[in-house]
């Protein structure tokens, strides 16, 4: 049983790492979202291995089914502001490369590999009636922001509402400003319009 | 779920001791929804009247809220105990009086262990309250046109998240509160995109970097939870274990020497490092500060940075004191832990942000170098911890409050007066300030003020902040690090006299005079009198800041 979960967490974590490179090394800017919805949806299923399903369900839920289809609007609406097609990767890659794998490899894994671990071992639960469940439900989490973790829950309500305003101040143009983003019908007929034009 | 003990609870006696922030929220919300009955249109008046509105709630505001913390802080005056209040007449306002003051600093209390409501927090929030307010006053004349109501929004949310910045004892309140501080800045940096091209980009860079700031700030929190999650007997149900004391507590009882923790130790210095713009992580500051308008600039360069020193010395005092280790360069002492780290960032900041502030051209880039090289000295005050008597230690905190009191006064005054030098000429470089005396001899006078105290010279309030400092410094054994900090102190001497020699010596380019708008001279003079109240009598702000008490660690 052991294996299995590591063999599914190897293969969860690769998926992740893949996708995660490949958003910032593709080309075409809605194949590196639709690359980032993939790493979305695999971190959402490291979750369920570690049996949270109630934050496997909400990373569903709002990365891959809302920030996602956003992130694809935006780009769809800016597609012709943003130049297309550019490489993503500035000319001294390797640079940053080199630097992160030494970090990585020669500081951060010896740490956490010298670091003993008391991870218990895996107990059989044999009346689950009676077994107090480990894995914080969607009750527990409820109940733990509106008592121990009050504060937080209030601070992180606020910086939701700054982020919303600061959103909003950010995109909100002046109505002679307004740039026009037509739909794909009105382009449609703009482009045969065009092309009688030329016609003629 | 095992039942949680009734003190960690909120209760009802708690809202006076969080009552700042619950004021600001407040206020902050009623500027967002006042905006919306005011006269909505495009011409100068109507937008200027819009702007007047804000604005001006927003100071008032402000001021009451500054005005209210003070009183409930008692450092003017604190109402007799409870025993002798017989002699004190019992009415209303003793009564209202009494009530706010019970929430008042009180050391060794937290509410639900996340929110310290100690004297640090309560000079901290002072701070920051008067940071705003000093804002404020300077924004107003830059017409924030573009949504003057969310703009003085997120200047208070930012404000707001400053508070809790200071007061948190725990790491997920922490990170909130710095992205609550951060967010509102990001928008600000870039708000003047129509008046400034510059704007827009700086605050791209600022959320850019600030976004990898707080990613990596987040990985250290990842690590120090795994160590005390890891470092419990057995998988138990415990919520306080991103509490700073719970840290330092089960740091203690394993050796207090993890390489786990130490690794998570250093991301969290460098995140926080980020934000107050030490020297590896500076990168950001000089484009950010030199894009952003004066008053924003003034804000960042500020209380942002106060607020980043009161979480980093919170941090590292509260959460790892088993880690402290020596800054001192003595083979006997055990060089290592984040004294020793600090100690060479700030070796690092003091060199590089004097050096490269020498061929600067522009003003804001210029003071956003300084402001660099402030911050090594500022962390002196947090190395000041090396040393193990107590004295000392409430020594090294003192001092670096009043440094950052001091910081705070003199470099709004700066921004504040090149603010009013850009509206009036158009530009940031050295160049426009040629001959400012004789276009307006006050302005001049008051540039030059804040210029020789951010230098140091001795009547003024910077002079007995580094003295100050430095004398922290030298207790912890830093020794080496004041000898530095005294030499550059003298480079930096180059490009302050550079800009002073702009002012009064060379010949201006046009002979029209400068004119100083009412509100930002309010501000310049508010800085002046407290820069010169400082640096004189000093014996104003040192027994209250005194009054912050060494938590008991080691």
């Amino acid at each position: 049983m052991e294996i299995v979960v590591q063999i599914l967490f190897m293969l969860i974590s690769a998926l992740i790492i893949i996708a995660a490179l490949m958003v910032v090394s593709v080309k075409n800017i809605i194949h590196a979202a639709l690359w980032l919805f993939t790493s979305f949806f695999a971190v959402g299923a490291l979750y369920l291995l570690l049996e949270a399903e109630f934050v496997a369900v909400i990373q569903v839920l709002v990365y891959v089914g809302a920030v996602s289809i956003l992130v694809l609007f935006a780009i769809m609406l800016t597609r012709h502001v943003t130049g297309e097609g550019q490489n993503q990767l500035y000319s001294r890659w390797w640079l940053g490369l080199i630097l992160a794998l030494t970090l990585f490899g020669a500081i951060i894994v010896p740490t956490v590999f010298k670091q003993k671990w008391n991870i218990p071992a895996p107990t059989v639960v044999t009346e689950p009636q009676n077994a107090e469940p480990v894995v914080a439900g969607v009750a527990d989490i409820g109940k733990a922001f509106m008592r121990e973790y009050l504060l937080p829950f209030e601070v992180a309500s606020l910086v939701l509402l700054v982020a919303l305003i600061g959103a909003i101040v950010v995109v909100f143009e002046e109505r002679t400003e307004r740039r026009v983003i037509l739909t794909l019908a009105e382009s449609w007929a703009l482009r045969q319009k065009e092309s009688a034009k030329v016609d003629q | 779920m095992p039942s949680v003990p009734v003190m960690l609870l909120f209760q009802t006696t708690d809202i006076p001791r969080i009552l700042p922030e619950i004021l600001l929220t407040v206020l902050a919300l009623l500027v967002l929804g006042s905006d919306i009955f005011e006269h909505w249109a495009n011409d100068e008046e109507a937008q200027r009247e819009r702007i007047y509105s804000s604005a001006s709630l927003t100071v008032i505001g402000l001021g009451l809220i500054f005005l209210i913390t003070l009183l409930q802080s008692g450092y003017i005056y604190k109402l007799p105990p409870e025993a002798n209040s017989t002699t004190l007449p019992l009415n209303f306002f003793i009564n209202v009086l009494r009530n706010l003051q019970s929430g008042g600093p009180a050391s060794g209390h937290t509410l639900l262990g996340a929110f310290a409501n100690d004297d640090l927090t309560m000079i901290a929030r002072l701070i920051f309250l008067g940071a705003a307010f000093l804002t404020t006053l300077l924004t107003v004349d830059f017409r924030p046109t573009n949504a003057p109501g969310e703009f003085y929004t997120l200047l208070l949310f930012s404000t707001l998240g400053m508070c809790l910045m200071a007061a948190s004892t725990e790491f997920i309140l922490a990170f909130l509160a710095i992205e609550l501080t951060s967010i509102p800045l990001y928008v600000l940096a870039g708000y003047f995109q129509k008046q400034t091209k510059t704007a827009a980009e700086a605050g791209m860079k600022y959320l850019l970097f600030g976004a990898t700031s707080s990613a990596v700030l987040l990985y250290g929190i990842s690590l120090v939870y795994g160590f005390t999650a890891n470092a419990l007997p057995k998988a138990e149900n415990v919520n306080d274990l991103t509490q700073f004391a719970r840290i330092a507590q089960i740091a203690m009882g394993n050796g207090g020497n993890s390489s786990l923790l130490t690794l998570g130790m250093i991301f969290i210095i460098a995140g926080i490092g980020y934000k107050v713009a030490v020297v590896p992580f500076h990168s950001w500051s000089p484009d950010v500060y030199q894009g952003a308008t004066a008053p924003i600039t003034a804000f960042i360069s500020t209380a942002s940075k106060a607020a980043g020193f009161v979480l980093l010395y919170r941090v590292l005092t509260e959460a790892f004191p088993s880690l402290v280790g020596s800054a001192s360069l003595a083979l006997t002492t055990n060089f290592g832990g984040w004294t020793s780290l600090l100690a060479l960032i700030a070796f690092l900041t003091l060199i590089w942000g004097n050096l490269a502030a020498l061929p600067q051209t522009n003003t804001k880039r210029l003071l956003a170098y300084s402001s660099i090289a402030h911050a090594g000295f500022l962390l002196m005050g947090i190395i000041a911890w090396a040393t193990i008597q107590p004295a000392y230690r409430t020594m090294g905190i003192s001092s670096l409050l009043y440094y950052l009191i001091v910081y705070v006064a003199t470099n709004i005054g700066a921004f504040g007066a090149l603010g009013v030098v850009s509206l009036a000429v158009g530009g940031d470089d050295i160049e426009d300030l040629n001959g400012l005396a004789q276009r307006n001899l006050g302005l001049a006078v008051l540039l030059a003020v804040f210029i020789l105290s951010l230098a140091g010279i001795p009547p003024l309030a910077g002079f007995f902040a580094k003295f100050y400092i430095f004398m922290a410094a030298w207790q912890a054994d830093a020794t080496w690090l004041v000898i530095v900090g005294v030499a550059t102190t003298i480079i930096s001497l180059y490009y302050y006299l550079c800009l002073l020699k702009a002012i009064f010596i060379l010949q201006p380019s046009s002979s029209e005079p400068v004119k100083i708008p009412f509100s930002m001279g309010l501000t310049l003079v508010i800085s002046v009198i407290l820069v010169f109240l400082l640096g004189i009598y000093p014996n104003v702000i040192l027994p209250i800041v005194d009054k912050v008490q060494v938590t008991a660690g080691l």
